[in-house]
């Protein structure tokens, strides 16, 4: 396990990133239910997400014993009305978090019944939330603020080797005034940075800003330093 | 029982069973019977078996339908023809289908017309392509005779009335059976077969069509099935062949790059000039546009007359090309694989071989297209263009001469193929597992299927690898373990059957673009994979700088006046066959005797190979420059260490083929890497292969090399050294597809390749982790293993050298041996990986890191 500290933000190779100040741990981009979505679009994906999630939360809740947990959007995938399956992963975990610390739901662009899942658990849906001059927010949509940690783009880098052989690892990206997180569902695949172009990223908050200067953490059991996006695009 | 058909009939008394019509049809048509027809016709009629293997043009296709044609004109004189389907003709090709249409129908109608018969034989054809107005005319009259592909032929047999009408079928006819028994394809219709003749009061008759091919009695079983007879006719001894060997310079090694292209161009040339029509097979489609591309260029006169036809080009193009080939308006076709099948392509008198064919027995099939009728010869030319190629081919050219093909392999069990049919099972009505099993094992491949895998699939189709819970969403049977029954769930299986059975996975086309989102053309995936910036390669006869990737798609910068850089033949480069390869270090063996004896080795080799004198001192002085370091032969493997452009080589002379010494190379990279601890680089070639690594990492011991040739836990190894690799995700795509895991066609959407790929990507990391003996990773890791690759026989030759059988010789030297130049020259073709993940991210990240500081 590996932690790195900047400016009163601690980012971990657990898919968290911790305000010690603050005790308050924030997780993003759960994306339950996915794999009903995906068995509805005819791939026999068995249910896997539910077991590894409980996990991941667990190992950052030990640690860090937050006395928040701010989950920063895309908790559930999308899903439509009756699938019972879901409702009943999407309960399970939110209780499972509930007995061990506070936690605060933030909207995020998949987040559509999140109201009636979060009155139904007793749960507290924010837009964004503050902690002095940060604010925590999906990045679906920009919503300013001076120091920034968003969710949404799931970023991820690919090193290929000389002949081709690739690996894939989820990442966090570091600006002066921004951290994006990673997704911490094992399922959620997202915007490969060492390939993208400026409009392929999908939060409008990176659009406005030199992606290119951001600092990379990559997530491989421990934290990996690679540089800056820019020098990364360079040599791969 | 197998065994071949011994008695050739006189025509008389094939003509003593015809009907009168056909008699006087056929005599004043053709007058005899030919040879097949002289060993089959009456066989078929006494109700046996048969395959039948004769050249084109020889008249098989009559062999085939004169019996059956004979039985229903007599009924249809006699007013007798039912509504059913009597004779079943399968064919892999959809174009052959409609030639077939045309050879039956054209003679059955001159015979209406010449003996006034009312009644008529009914000849329908049922492919993909059949519109639906058809298909309900079908199911309302059925055809008697029913033409059809193995994909479609699954799908009849579960439409509810129409395979009603298929429960009496007399005579089963599949043709190009060569071309189905080694893959997938033929898997899947030899269960269809299966269940078709499953529970009928008398089995059909089984007529098998075959080009030229080994072994014969596998083949034979495989049409049959497991427990019937068979008889065998192989004529292809009576087409003569004019076989020679040309190399382009009297000097391969030192002739400039430049100088050699020329002079192959102007052979070619001159070749297509003296010929009426040519057809030149390269081994890769990017060949095939290359050599189009440069004699266009070359040789103005061949404007309009010359073309490119393979699996890339769209169908429209193709067509184009085989009706413009057919009315013998183009003097010369280049090609890869695609017109290696039967398709009727008019008169050919020579074909050229660019490059070795890499086995015997499509170098006789390719040549085979020469020369249309069973009287003519046919004339081959292959072109040699480096010495390995030299000494392949005049090795090869001998052994067709002799009739001495190569042998392919039936592939046993896949399980991707089985699901399917199961499925289709399941849906028409309820099995015991017994039942069902005892079934599909006379399929001759699946002849040996352990139950135990049988029983695992069929969990896996009914949904559990699951909790309870969710079973309702996947199953697509229900599975009674305990009452040892099964049969469909649900309504949705119909449909998702029928919109997603089929082996061909779908082409996984890269789409190309100019930066100005023009679309350019095709490229198959493994090509676009491997493209590095600043690449240039031939698409459409034009040249393109790689710029870019994204997903599914490409960019690019057509760059109209550099020359292509790229080698990409390697992602298509087709593998030297085993036997082959075995003649060859048979080869070497004999030419080191010589020399070594001083014996006269160029004599020897110009009476043995018919060749001339100038190739026969190309080859003896190939050898004669080996000899100064070791001669690697079938009994001694030579094993090269040196240094070269600050890596370390150490280089493996193991003639077994690329499929085997892909399966040897990894294990032996992993085994090292194992050890070790440092990634290494693979070149692989069909004659060994060179493991690469920095040279400042530690040296390797002669006791270690010794070690790595442990037959124990070679394939065990080699699914370790697969982790990770693109070739076993891509793959799993496929497999996934065909186990009806990933639908690409699921209630009414239709699931790009692209979706797909990430669907399967996703899935495999899932399924790795659940259950790593799960039906679908098991049968991807034995099609890699046992079909791409060649663990079987890779594993006998380590045997063989744990037997002593072949013994090792290392040899430490400070720069390569010529036999070792295209092994080095390759360049990486892979990468083996550390098996611990851990340890490979750290490795790529302080790479990684020392170019960022370098940059």
């Amino acid at each position: 396990m590996h932690e790195v500290e900047i400016d009163g933000i601690v980012i971990s190779s657990l898919y968290a990133v911790y305000l010690p100040e603050h005790e308050i741990a924030i997780i993003s981009d759960l994306h339950i239910g996915y794999e009903g979505v995906l068995q509805r679009e005819g791939v026999m994906m068995p249910k896997y997400q539910k077991e590894i999630l409980k996990k991941r939360i667990k190992r950052i809740i030990d640690r860090y014993e937050p006395s928040l947990l701010v989950i920063n959007g895309d908790f559930k995938h999308e899903f439509g009305k009756n699938l019972r399956q879901e409702w009943n992963e999407v309960m399970e975990l939110l209780e499972f978090i509930k007995n061990q610390t506070n936690v605060v739901l933030v909207r995020g662009n998949h987040d559509n019944f999140l109201k009636t899942i979060a009155s139904k658990a007793g749960v507290r849906v924010v837009e964004s939330f503050d902690v002095g001059d940060i604010k925590i927010f999906h990045g679906h949509k920009d919503m300013g603020g001076k120091r920034r940690i968003i969710g949404h783009e799931h970023p991820s880098i690919s090193l290929r080797d000389k002949v081709g052989a690739v690996v894939k690892l989820p990442c966090f990206l570091v600006g002066e005034t921004i951290v994006v997180m990673p997704a911490i569902s094992p399922l959620a695949t997202g915007t490969d940075v060492t390939n993208a172009t400026k409009d392929e990223y999908l939060s409008p908050v990176l659009q406005k800003e030199d992606v290119d200067s951001f600092e990379i953490y990559a997530i491989a059991d421990e934290l990996l330093y690679f540089s800056t996006v820019g020098k990364l695009k360079k040599v791969a | 029982m197998i065994k071949a058909a011994t008695r050739e009939y006189s025509d008389e008394e094939i003509y003593a069973i015809l009907t009168p019509e056909i008699r006087e049809w056929f005599r004043e048509k053709f007058g005899g019977f030919t040879p097949p027809q002289r060993y089959a016709v009456m066989e078929i009629h006494n109700g046996n078996n048969i395959l039948i293997s004769s050249p084109t043009g020889s008249g098989k296709t009559f062999a085939a339908f004169m019996a059956a044609i004979n039985e229903l004109l007599l009924l249809a004189k006699e007013g007798k023809l039912e509504d059913k389907i009597y004779v079943l003709y399968v064919s892999p090709l959809k174009a052959l289908n409609n030639d077939i249409e045309k050879n039956l129908k054209e003679p059955l109608r001159e015979i209406y017309e010449k003996y006034k018969i009312k009644e008529k034989i009914r000849i329908g054809v049922r492919t993909g392509d059949t519109t639906q107005q058809e298909r309900q005319r079908q199911a309302r009259k059925p055809p008697h005779i029913l033409i059809t592909t193995p994909e479609s032929l699954s799908i009849i047999l579960n439409a509810p009335s129409f395979s009603k009408k298929l429960k009496e079928v007399k005579w089963i006819i599949v043709d190009e059976i060569h071309a189905l028994a080694d893959n997938k394809r033929g898997l899947h219709l030899s269960l269809s077969l299966e269940r078709l003749v499953y529970g009928m009061k008398k089995e059909p008759i089984r007529i098998g069509l075959s080009a030229t091919i080994a072994p014969m009695k596998e083949i034979a079983k495989f049409l049959v099935g497991v427990g019937r007879d068979c008889k065998i006719v192989d004529v292809n001894f009576l087409k003569q062949i004019d076989l020679k060997v040309i190399s382009p310079a009297d000097d391969l090694i030192y002739t400039p790059a430049e100088q050699l292209s020329n002079s192959l161009y102007n052979l070619l040339y001159k070749l297509i000039m003296t010929h009426r029509t040519t057809l030149i097979f390269t081994n890769t489609r990017s060949a095939t546009e290359r050599v189009v591309f440069h004699l266009k260029s070359r040789f103005k006169d061949l404007e309009g007359k010359i073309e490119a036809h393979h699996g890339s080009l769209s169908r429209d193009v193709r067509l184009d090309v085989e009706e413009r080939l057919k009315k013998g308006q183009l003097k010369c076709v280049v090609s890869s694989t695609s017109l290696e099948l039967g398709i009727d392509i008019g008169y050919i008198d020579l074909v050229v071989l660019l490059g070795s064919p890499k086995s015997v027995t499509r170098a006789l099939q390719r040549i085979g297209r020469s020369g249309h009728f069973l009287h003519e010869v046919s004339k081959g030319r292959i072109v040699v263009l480096d010495r390995d190629d030299l000494v392949e081919c005049v090795v090869l050219a001998k052994e067709a001469l002799k009739g001495r093909l190569d042998r392919i392999t039936i592939p046993a069990n896949a399980l991707d193929v089985l699901a399917q049919h199961i499925v289709g099972m399941a849906i028409e009505k309820k099995w015991k597992v017994d039942e069902a099993l005892n079934l599909i094992r006379k399929a001759y491949p699946y002849r040996r299927l352990p139950k135990k895998d049988f029983i695992k699939l069929l969990h896996y189709l009914a949904g559990e690898y699951e909790e309870l819970e969710d079973r309702k969403i996947y199953g697509k049977i229900w599975f009674d373990e305990k009452d040892e029954m099964f049969g469909r769930r649900g309504k949705m299986v119909r449909p998702i059957y029928y919109l997603n059975i089929g082996t061909i996975p779908d082409e996984v086309a890269i789409k190309v673009y100019t930066l100005a989102h023009k679309y350019v053309g095709k490229v198959e995936e493994p090509f676009a994979e491997r493209l590095k910036k600043g690449d240039i390669f031939v698409l459409a006869g034009n040249t393109y700088e790689f710029i870019k990737s994204k997903g599914m798609k490409i960019y690019v910068e057509p760059r109209p006046d550099m020359a292509p850089t790229i080698p990409s033949w390697f992602s298509e480069q087709l593998p030297l066959s085993f036997d082959l390869a075995m003649q060859i270090g048979k080869f070497r063996r004999k030419m080191e005797e010589l020399i070594l004896s001083g014996k006269d080795a160029v004599g020897y080799i110009v009476k043995n190979y018919g060749i001339d004198e100038k190739t026969a001192r190309a080859i003896y002085s190939y050898f004669r420059e080996q000899s100064y370091f070791v001669i690697p032969n079938d009994r001694r493997i030579v094993i090269e260490i040196f240094n070269k452009d600050g890596y370390r080589h150490i280089i493996f002379h193991t003639l077994v083929g690329r499929k085997a010494n892909d399966a040897l190379s990894r294990i032996f990279a992993y085994r090292l890497t194992k050890k070790f601890k440092f990634n290494v680089r693979l070149a692989i070639t069909d004659n060994g292969f060179a493991i690469i690594y920095p040279w400042w990492k530690r040296d390797i011991d002669d006791e270690t090399i010794y070690g790595l040739f442990r037959s124990r836990g070679m394939e065990e190894d080699l699914k370790k050294a697969l982790a990770n690799t693109e070739i076993l995700k891509r793959r799993f795509r496929h497999v996934a597809a065909r186990s009806l895991m990933i639908l690409k066609n699921y209630l009414g959407h239709e699931m790009s390749v692209s979706r797909q790929q990430k669907n399967a990507s996703m899935l495999f990391k899932v399924v790795k982790d659940i259950d790593p003996d799960f039906p679908a990773l098991k049968e991807t890791y034995r099609e890699i293993m046992e079909d791409s690759m060649d663990i079987k026989n890779a594993k006998k030759y380590v045997e063989k050298v744990e037997k002593g059988k072949i013994e090792l010789r290392i040899e430490r030297g400070s720069f390569p041996s010529p036999f070792s130049f295209n092994i080095v020259a390759i360049g990486a073709t892979d990468v083996v990986l550390m098996e611990d993940r851990k340890e490979l991210i750290k490795e790529m990240h302080q790479e990684v890191m020392r170019m960022i500081k370098n940059a």
